[in-house]
């Protein structure tokens, strides 16, 4: 597999440019958790980022979502960096993450309620937007109900409702489908696949390959830090007929461009 | 359609939707605001015993045990019945305390002994014969109680019977009256009604209240602080644990902005939890309102409301620092049972904060109200507590001050306002924190290991500078703070001090790594072999011991040579704490406090932990002087009264040289015990045992104490020796002639001592010997001896005591009023000894024996101080004519020499006088100056024979002129010239002269030709020349010098030199054997100097 120059569309919504995140181990050598990444998402797309566990994938997407500060390289959204204009990137973002909970005491409309109203929106326009997301991800049965009583699916949901409750143009999503059973999961892509029509952008990362293997525009494969392969699942696939020996084949060769 | 959301409203929401989610947990709703309900109602119940009992007045206290007593004797009816007619009308009304009846059984006394010795029976009367006839006469009946020795009456039942007997008393009284018709008013003048309420009565006794609301105010404080755990543990480390943290991270807004709205949610909880607090307090209080005495609670409450809402806003304050501390708190932690965990520390340190609160002696003054939790506390004790009235008005001693002294309102106002502005300082700073440690990637991602910054640090050998000024700067903090607190009683004192002064090293060693022998020096100072190591480490300790105790001597002697510094009242205080210390408990527990624990402890900070600092692992010799300097600097400061600073600093100079040298903490421990022990050993010395047997002068001017200078110069030997030892011991192999040198002084010192043991032996054994007592009697002389009470006191007394100490014989003093009796008593041998002492006359001799003068007095002069200080008088004194003349001479002389010689000397001799003129007069000066004062000078010849002539007349006349100028100044140095103006009696003529009324005096001054101005008694007299009145006084010598020496500040100087003299001895019966013993043991005072101490102790120094 050879990396391909990335195919840069003229605005992408989440930019990625040489990103490197370097750690200090306990003994005092420097660990590069991601190494000179740059990728772009456009609007309309959705991109699978794959790679093992501990590959990187979570500190990239951290970094996208301003929760961790690059040491080199720069992430954009929507033109915001991620650095120097973060604001500007959690207006635009919306981040779930396998992770992410939702409190146990407060209703799915409270929770969606309250972060509306920290992203600014006044309250008609937070009205409008929980009846949007009640429509979208099916979320009536147990609006009002705790969410400390919902399986996680339905917690799923709510998370992803709260990534939603301010449009946001991207959307990037940590390894989603974890928690998640097989309908649960196919219920949880079927929801992007309707915000991709919408025209979001879709970042996600996951390890399980044969969920997202028909659902992805995009795939970008990392190990230990940087990007192997890259491209459409026809180009990933076209030497070694499924994406499961791709991404075993891009790890293991390990050529560089 | 979104905007950016304003910092306040997005804390808001974000504080909404946290206190909606907490409240929704119902069982820790219920615990944070239910328990305080239940608490205080609860402590009140449990306490209320004690607080009855505090609040009740003294009548309710004492319950009245029923007295049992016996009465016995023939005339035993009457009082008996007498008695219980007096308990039978005061049945109905009976005084406080009083039975209401009294067992009396009419027995014999041998019964009654009996009844009594037995128990039985409280007290035992016998009625004496004539009982009722006594009482209608006159005079007064004595009766005695007797008290049994195994059952000995309480003093309640003793106050009892005499309070009965008062009454009997009474009654006798008035029918005494009668019989004598003296109207019942003749024995009261007058009568006082008070009107209104006693305030007494009425308020709360202060000093119970203050403390039980200090307990209260410190639970609330604890409660309240609870109350915010609970949000916090569930604001932070909850969310931590759900995850949802990240999302909150990623809404628009600062991260400061997230920080506050979850304090809000904490701080509205902590407040709901104090309210709920607050209200329970109340209806506690309203409801054992009853147990107040009357009025009291009115009272108290008409001043609650002040009180009440200072507590309010103070601890709304401390609701806020709780909040953010918490927060803080689980912030740093990982997940709930972490921040669980470390919350308890918390609650322990915040409970020690609040507690400190309830020491004696916190003050609200000073920084206090600014500190955390205890200042909030503080500052609504005091507003709570009750103004100060005249029937309790704040004790100072207590150190308690109030903020009712404080007279501007704004004063009053300014610990509340301390308060507050402290509590937003702090909650601002540690909201800063929180949200530097929200976004730390550590603590937010990784787990709980990879927290780096609250790793130990790396060991090292040595601690760092750095390590060194934080533990002197936090000890003298503490040092500095308790101060304030520390108890009044010495003994506890110091070693709270002690531990203020530890504390911060204890800590800094348990976070830092150090190698602990090469930082305390904790080796054997010895070195080499085991016999040379063994050796050299016993010599450097005993050299320790002695340069200490020397050093102590030497530092003293220089101290009491500035005598004319007064001491600070602190030192003052400080001495006498000291003073009491050593007389009053016993030796050991005084050694350990003033030498061994101050130290061991100050050795291991200044001379281990702060000199291994300042030294750093491998110091150069400049590097190590440095160190010694500036650790002595801090020992020094570390001693807070500049009067101890200089010696201490020496002190501290020559520990850290002894630690460097033998590179050994021991010698210097032992040198600091040796130091500080010095005092306890001169006390023993001097054999005073309390604090009775000092003479009145050396309790509270110690100053006026001189060292004899043997003490001095043996003090240095024992130093140079203690030096020697510890030289000696680092180079044992080398140098043999030390050893030499060392028993030399070593035997010098021995023999010292050994004088000195030899005369507290003698004293001792003149102690022990016992004949029959010696009749002595007292002529009372003011100024000599006096009579205070039925014991003579004065300087006559102690010359007698030390005489009879001498001669071997015990006194019996007698005391006869008049002089004409004492006189006959002396001539008629009815006494042995009549100690004046007396003056000398033929006409007395005629009559009576004298012994050998004692004393030598008569009249003196006194005249008023120059009140420029002594050195600038002397200074300007010095410069009188005859000097200025001599000194020109002199100048004038050198120039006029190096002239001449110039002139001969330049053109043979261009090497030592140059020819040009200036530059070969200076040479030539320069030769005469050296040769005058050295005797040569260097590198110049004179080689003509005219400058050789010229030359010799120089050398021998400077001599002379040397020799004038020296006498010159002396004699204008000596002290009459330089002070004053009348330095003799015929200096008198003229002026002004103060005298006693109806003394010798006054013909003496008109003599002189003085104009005497007459005042009854000497302080007048003295008042009179301090104020100008008069130019000087005259008066006997030893009246003078005993007022001028106890009168203080002395404005009045004593002109030497005895006028009208005459001698005066003690008078024994003509014959008596005791002349000759007597005589002998004068002179032996005399010789060796004994008679002088005395004076000196009793005149100090004007004799």
């Amino acid at each position: 597999m050879d990396k391909t120059t990335e195919l840069i569309d003229d605005d992408p919504v989440i930019y990625i440019e040489e990103l490197v995140k370097e750690y200090k181990s306990s003994d005092g050598t420097i660990v590069r958790a991601v190494d000179n990444i740059s990728m772009s998402v456009a609007a309309g797309e959705i991109v699978g980022l794959l790679g093992a566990n501990g590959a990187g994938k979570t500190t990239t997407l951290r970094i996208i979502a301003t929760l961790l500060q690059p040491t080199f390289g720069r992430t954009q959204v929507c033109g915001h960096d991620s650095v120097r204009d973060p604001v500007g990137v959690r207006q635009s973002l919306g981040y779930v993450s396998a992770t992410t909970g939702v409190p146990d005491r407060l209703t799915a409309r409270e929770l969606l309620t309250s972060f509306g109203r920290l992203h600014g929106l006044d309250e008609d326009a937070i009205k409008e937007r929980l009846e949007w997301l009640i429509q979208t991800l099916s979320l009536s049965d147990y609006i009002d109900r705790p969410a400390g009583r919902l399986s996680s699916g339905q917690r799923q949901r709510i998370s992803l409702g709260r990534a939603l409750v301010h449009n946001p143009p991207a959307l990037v999503l940590d390894e989603p489908t974890n928690a998640l059973d097989v309908v649960g999961s196919r219920d949880l892509l079927d929801t992007l696949d309707h915000l991709r029509e919408r025209g979001h952008a879709i970042l996600l990362s996951t390890h399980r390959l044969h969920e997202i293997e028909h659902r992805c525009d995009r795939f970008v494969i990392i190990d230990t830090g940087h990007i192997v392969a890259m491209g459409t699942h026809g180009a990933l696939v076209s030497d070694s007929g499924d994406l499961e020996s791709a991404f075993f084949r891009a790890i293991d060769s390990e050529t560089p461009a | 359609m979104n905007h950016t959301v304003s910092s306040l409203w997005a804390a808001v929401s974000l504080a909404r939707r946290d206190l909606l989610e907490f409240l929704r947990d119902r069982r820790t709703v219920a615990v944070t605001l239910l328990l305080p309900m239940i608490t205080y109602p609860l402590v009140a119940l449990s306490s209320s015993l004690g607080v009855r009992t505090g609040l009740q007045t003294t009548a309710e206290q004492q319950t009245a045990t029923p007295l049992s007593l016996v009465l016995s004797g023939p005339e035993s009816p009457r009082l008996a019945t007498r008695l219980g007619m007096i308990l039978l009308e005061a049945k109905d009304n009976p005084p406080p305390g009083w039975p209401s009846d009294v067992f009396a059984e009419i027995e014999s006394s041998e019964k009654a002994k009996q009844l009594l010795d037995s128990g039985k029976v409280d007290l035992w009367i016998d009625v004496p014969d004539g009982f009722t006839q006594q009482l209608t006469g006159f005079n007064t009946i004595d009766l005695t109680a007797h008290v049994s020795d195994k059952y000995p009456a309480s003093t309640k039942t003793r106050d009892q019977l005499e309070s009965l007997l008062q009454s009997f008393a009474t009654q006798i009284r008035e029918e005494r009256m009668e019989l004598a018709k003296v109207p019942p008013s003749f024995f009261n003048p007058i009568k006082l009604v008070f009107e209104g309420k006693d305030p007494a009565a009425v308020i709360a006794d202060r000093r119970i209240i203050a403390p039980v609301l200090g307990a209260i105010l410190v639970l609330l404080a604890v409660l309240t602080m609870t109350g915010s755990f609970y949000p916090a543990i569930d604001a932070i480390a909850g969310e931590k644990e759900r995850g949802t943290i990240e999302t909150l991270l990623i809404v628009p807004c600062r991260t400061q902005d997230i920080v506050f709205g979850k304090f809000l949610a904490i701080f509205g909880v902590t407040l709901a939890t104090l309210a709920a607090n607050v209200i329970s307090i109340l209806l506690t209080i309203l409801v054992s309102l009853r147990y107040f005495p009357d009025g009291s609670a009115e009272y108290y409450l008409q001043n609650i409301g002040r009180g009440a809402s200072v507590t309010l806003i103070s601890f709304i304050g401390l609701s806020s620092v709780a909040s953010a501390m918490s927060l803080a708190v689980t912030t740093a932690s990982k997940s709930v049972k972490e921040a669980q965990n470390t919350l308890t520390p918390v609650i322990l340190l915040i409970s020690a904060l609040a507690g400190i609160s309830l020491l004696p002696g916190i003050s609200i003054n000073g920084f206090v109200p600014a500190v955390p939790f205890t200042g909030q506390i503080v500052v609504s004790q005091d507003a709570l507590t009750p103004p100060p009235t005249e029937q309790q008005p704040i004790a100072h001693d207590d150190q308690i001050s109030s903020s009712w002294e404080m007279t501007t309102p704004l004063a009053r106002l300014a610990p509340l306002l301390t308060t507050m502005l402290s509590s937003v300082g702090v909650t601002w700073v540690l909201l800063r924190g929180t949200a530097a440690m929200l976004t730390d990637e550590d603590i937010l991602f990784r787990g709980p290991d990879a927290a780096s910054g609250f790793a130990r640090p790396a060991p090292r050998l040595v601690p760092g500078v750095i390590h060194g000024g934080l533990a002197l700067a936090v000890g003298l903090a503490g040092l500095w703070y308790v101060q304030g607190i520390s108890p009044a009683n010495i003994v506890l004192a110091i070693p709270v001090q002690q531990v203020a002064v530890i504390a911060p090293l204890a800590m800094l060693l348990w976070w830092q790594r150090v190698n602990i022998q090469k930082t305390f020096s904790l080796s054997w100072p010895g070195t080499g072999s085991a016999w040379s190591s063994c050796l050299g480490g016993l010599s450097a300790l005993l050299g320790g011991v002695l340069t200490g105790g020397g050093l102590f001597i030497l530092g003293a002697a220089v101290l009491l040579q500035l005598t004319s510094i007064e001491m600070s009242p602190a030192m003052k205080q400080l001495s006498e704490k000291i003073l009491s210390l050593m007389l009053d408990q016993p030796w050991w527990l005084a050694w350990i406090l003033i030498a061994i624990l101050p130290a061991c402890l100050e050795e291991l900070l200044f001379r281990g932990w702060v000199l291994s600092a300042f030294c750093g692992e491998k110091p150069s010799t400049q590097r190590m002087a440095l160190a010694v300097f500036a650790q002595a600097i801090c020992f020094a400061l570390f001693h807070l009264l500049p009067e101890r600073m200089p010696q201490t600093f020496l002190l501290g100079i020559a520990l850290g040289t002894i630690v460097l040298l033998t590179k050994s903490i021991y010698p210097a421990i032992l040198c600091h015990v040796a130091n500080n022990s010095m005092p306890l050993v001169l006390l023993f010395m001097t054999g005073i045992e309390d604090k009775e047997s000092l003479p009145n002068s050396a309790t509270t001017d110690a100053m006026n104490l001189s060292l004899p200078p043997l003490a001095i110069v043996a003090a240095g030997g024992v130093v140079l020796l203690g030096t020697t030892l510890l030289i000696f011991s680092q180079r044992l192999r080398v140098k043999c002639s030390f050893k030499g040198f060392a028993v030399i002084l070593l035997v010098s010192v021995l023999c010292q001592t050994s004088d000195s043991t030899r005369h507290l032996r003698a004293q001792e054994q003149a102690r022990n010997e016992t004949i029959d007592p010696l009749r002595v009697a007292v002529l009372p002389i003011k100024g000599l001896a006096e009579y205070q009470g039925d014991s003579p006191h004065g300087y006559s007394i102690d010359l007698w005591k030390e005489l009879s100490k001498r001669i071997g014989a015990s006194t019996q003093y007698v005391q006869i009023p008049s002089i004409e009796k004492l006189f006959d008593a002396t001539r008629n041998g009815d006494i042995d000894v009549l100690l004046g002492p007396l003056a000398v006359t033929e006409q007395r001799e005629k009559l009576v024996d004298f012994t050998h003068p004692v004393v030598h007095s008569g009249l003196q002069i006194a005249v008023p101080r120059d009140h420029d200080g002594r050195l600038f008088t002397a200074l300007t004194n010095l410069i009188s004519w005859e000097l200025v003349t001599i000194l020109t001479s002199v100048i004038g002389t050198m120039i006029l020499t190096g002239h001449l010689l110039w002139l001969f000397e330049r053109r043979h001799n261009a090497e030592s006088f140059p020819a040009p003129y200036p530059r070969g007069v200076w040479e030539a000066v320069w030769w005469s100056v050296s040769t005058i004062i050295t005797g040569g000078c260097e590198n110049k010849v004179i080689s003509t024979v005219t400058g050789r002539v010229i030359a010799v007349t120089w050398m021998i006349g400077g001599i002379v002129l040397v020799a004038l100028l020296t006498s010159t100044l002396t004699t204008t140095m000596t002290v009459d010239q330089v002070t004053g103006t009348v330095r003799s009696p015929r200096d008198l003529f003229g002026k002004t002269v103060a005298c006693q009324e109806g003394g010798v005096v006054i013909d003496a001054v008109k003599e002189y030709g003085g104009s005497p101005v007459l005042y009854p008694n000497i302080e007048t007299m003295m008042a009179a020349v301090s104020s100008d009145e008069c130019d000087a006084l005259v008066s006997e010598s030893h009246t003078l010098m005993l007022a001028l020496h106890t009168s203080k500040p002395n404005e009045l100087r004593l002109v030497p030199g005895i006028f009208n003299s005459f001698d005066f001895a003690l008078a024994l019966p003509q014959g008596s054997t005791l002349r000759e013993p007597l005589n002998n043991a004068i002179l032996q005072m005399r010789e060796t100097g004994i008679l002088d101490d005395l004076k000196d102790r009793w005149f100090g120094e004007y004799h």
